[in-house]
Formats: C-alpha cells, structure tokens, sequence
C-alpha cells in the first residue's frame, strides 16, 4: 500500500506552550528513516526550542506522537513535516497551516471563572468591552485560517488577543 | 441538567434572547441588549473547557453562571428543544381537527374575552397563533401578549390578564399537537399560572398534577432566580406551597412558569 503521507497538530490541555504532532501516515515505505518538523511564523522566521541549531525540529521515526515545548505566546503557523530517507533526502512532504491558541482560550475562560465569583463585573463596561474584544480577536484568528488560510491576518489578531491578556490588569482588573 | 445540555440550552437562548430584543423595539424592551454577546461569551469558553474535559470541576460553576444568564430565555429554549422549534407542525392521524377562527361578538371565544375553553383539546398540547404569529407560554418583553395551556382542564388563558384579551377582527389559530393513548401522558410542562390561581392564603397553589414532580419555578416580577424545592417551596398534599420569603400572591398579579427539570 503506498504510502501517505498525514499528520495532526493539537495542543496538550493545561499546557499552552506545547505543540503534539502525531504522524497519521497510511501504507508504508521502507526508505524513510527520519522526519523533520518546521515551524514557520507568519514573518517567514522558524520557530524552534532554545538551544536548536537548525531551522528544523527533529522527529525520531520510531516516535508516532512529538511534544515539541516552543510557544511563548499563541501562534498560526505553517506546520512542515517531512519524511526523508538515509540521506536525508525528501520523500514526503505535508504542510498545514495551523492555530494554537491555548494562552489566550484559557485566559478567556478564566475571566469566566472570575465572573463566576463574582458576576456584576459583566456590569463593568471595561471588563465586558475587553472580554468582547478577546473573544472577537480569537474567532476572526480562527476564521483567518479556516476560511481565507491567512497566516498573518490570523497572527494580528493573535496579538492583539495577547496584548489584551498581558495588560489584563488594565483591561480586566484581573492579573493573567 | 448536564453541562452538555446546558451548553445547547445556551446555544438556543442566544439566538431567542436576540430575536426578543430585536422585535421589543427601541431599547429592547427593558432587556439588556447585550444579553445575548453575554451569553455567547460564557458560552464559548464554558464549551471549549468541556470539550477539552467535561470532568473539569470549574465547569460546575461557569455552566450555572452561563444558566443564569440566559434567565427565563432557558425555558422557552427548553420548549422550542422539545417541539423542534416554533414551526407549526401537520397534525396526522386521528385527532380533534385545529380550531381557526376570526375573533367576533359570535365567534368562537367573543371579543374581550381573556380565556377559552377548549374541552376537545384536552390531553393534548397546543400551538397557539393570533394573527398569524405563534405565541410563547412565557411572559414576553414588553408586555407582548402570551398564554397558558391546560392539557388536564382544556382551558386557554390570554396572558396578560386583561393585555391579552382577544381583539375584534384577531385571527386565532389552535392546533392540537402530540395523541393521547391509554399508556402515553402527555407533558403538562412547561406551563404558566397567575396570582388568580393561588388560594386566599397567597402561597398555596392546588394542582395534583405536580404533586412531588421534579419542577422548578420562574416568578416574573419577583425574582431574577428560579426557585426550587425545598429552600423556595414545599410540596402540600394538593400542590405547592411557596415560603420564599416575601412572596403573597395576594398582593401583586404576578405570573408563574412552572417547569419540569430532568
């Protein structure tokens, strides 16, 4: 069965600075020995983990799933996995372009909980405005990718939600 | 209720709570106009934390916030959940056919006229149109007109009493919906009652029907919280008894949606 090449980016729950790729390749092909993961910013740079020398993340071929431990705040990025042989030449290739929004989702559920605790800040013009303007950031970044695959559009907004949750002792009167 | 059911009842509120607002004219009737951005906040956050782990403690509490959010908005959501929507649906099969008439000093139910007995219709449930438009059996914002339904007794109350008196010229519409059989009961609830219904008391309400079932209630014009038993009311052997302090039905009109829980 020849091979296909197909992969899956989630992030682990409670931990947002995580990426979990999981190679769901069908059929096979004995020549690959190696896989590769790029991570490409909406500026072109690569994202990799302190201390990387490369471009590119390495991912053992015998692993099916790689936690890759990079995001320092949310990102869409262009997620390149590649499947290469003994000589390190390309044999498949599979790119996605991706969002990882855990910091500013799990934020935004915890200005929940603080309504939880104490409801009439939905009362406060400030709390309700921002916490509109949080949500509003994070479905436009969603819709970016899903409907017009607009890396950097996506990526704006993405930074305005993170402006939103790093000034939340403003703009909340909570601290992130 | 589940959080997953939760979550859809808030999915429904948020759309039922914006045509409320929308169609209750300038400043929404008294309704706050951002009630439905609310609930589509809460909802939003409170959804993606269950689908990551519905066994998440937090969510006991953001779900109730999200619960109480949609107020009475949750009982009309419940409703259109089971009837599949305000869609008047085609009676088939055996069945008392749908009552229509134009309202007159000789029609059916006279001009001026706050209730109507309908013995024919009794075991089944209702839709109810008055000038092509499908009422709600909760109380609207505004003061738009509403009703309640009896399955038990066959009687049609034109809510509020007297704002929703027929009018000369109104064109009425009811179709029984849902068969009676021998082994099927068909629900009462959710169902309203007025200060009118209590006993000289004005705490006492008397219906066997409800006897002990698993039901909440939502005063309007009393409180913004749905009241429960025991803290807010006790079952007597004829009905309920409300002992929430300060509530005396003998002292304001005040309407009642009584509503089953799961």
């Amino acid at each position: 069965m020849p091979f296909v090449a197909n992969f899956t980016a989630t992030q682990p729950v409670g931990e947002p600075s995580v990426i979990t790729l999981t190679d769901t390749s069908t059929g096979s092909d004995g020549a690959i020995t190696q896989r590769r993961v790029y991570l490409r910013e909406a500026d072109g740079s690569f994202l990799v983990p302190s201390r990387t020398t490369t471009d590119y993340i390495e991912w053992d071929y015998a692993d099916s799933t790689i936690d890759i431990d990079v995001l320092d705040k949310d990102y869409a990025l262009q997620v390149v996995v590649e499947w290469l042989n003994v000589g390190n030449a390309v044999l498949y290739d599979k790119t996605s372009l991706e969002l990882f929004s855990s910091y500013d989702e799990d934020f935004d559920y915890n200005t929940t909980q603080q309504l939880t605790g104490n409801p009439l800040l939905f009362n406060d013009n400030r709390f309700f405005l921002e916490k509109s303007n949080l949500r509003t950031f994070l479905d436009s970044a969603e819709r970016a990718i899903l409907r017009a695959s607009d890396q950097y559009g996506a990526q704006e907004c993405l930074d305005g939600a993170t402006a939103l949750r790093l000034g939340s002792r403003y703009f909340f009167n909570i601290n992130a | 209720m589940t959080v997953a059911e939760k979550i859809l009842i808030a999915e429904l509120s948020q759309y039922i709570s914006l045509n409320a607002i929308n169609k209750s004219g300038l400043w929404g009737g008294g309704e706050d106009l951002s009630l439905p951005r609310k609930i589509y906040l809460v909802r939003k956050g409170v959804e993606r934390t269950y689908n990551q782990d519905p066994t998440d403690t937090t969510l006991f509490g953001t779900s109730n916030l999200m619960m109480a959010l949609c107020g009475a908005y949750q009982f009309i959501a419940q409703a259109r959940q089971n009837s599949g929507g305000a869609v008047v649906p085609i009676s088939v099969g055996s069945g008392p056919s749908p009552l229509d008439f134009i309202v007159s000093a000789s029609s059916y139910a006279v001009t001026g006229a706050t209730s109507i007995s309908i013995p024919q219709f009794i075991g089944y449930e209702i839709i109810f149109a008055r000038g092509g438009t499908v009422q709600y059996t909760t109380p609207q914002p505004g003061g738009s007109a509403y009703y309640s339904w009896s399955s038990a007794t066959g009687i049609l109350r034109l809510l509020p009493d007297p704002g929703g008196a027929l009018t000369e010229g109104e064109a009425i519409h009811i179709q029984p919906i849902g068969v009676t059989s021998s082994s099927a009961t068909p629900s009462i609830y959710p169902f309203t009652i007025t200060s009118a219904d209590f006993e000289a008391d004005g705490v006492s309400y008397n219906n066997a029907q409800i006897i002990n079932d698993n039901i909440c209630l939502f005063i309007n014009n009393y409180s913004s919280n749905v009241l429960y038993s025991p803290t807010d009311f006790v079952f007597t052997a004829t009905g309920i008894e409300i002992i929430d302090d300060g509530f005396n039905a003998n002292t304001f009109d005040y309407t009642i949606l009584i509503q089953k829980l799961n």
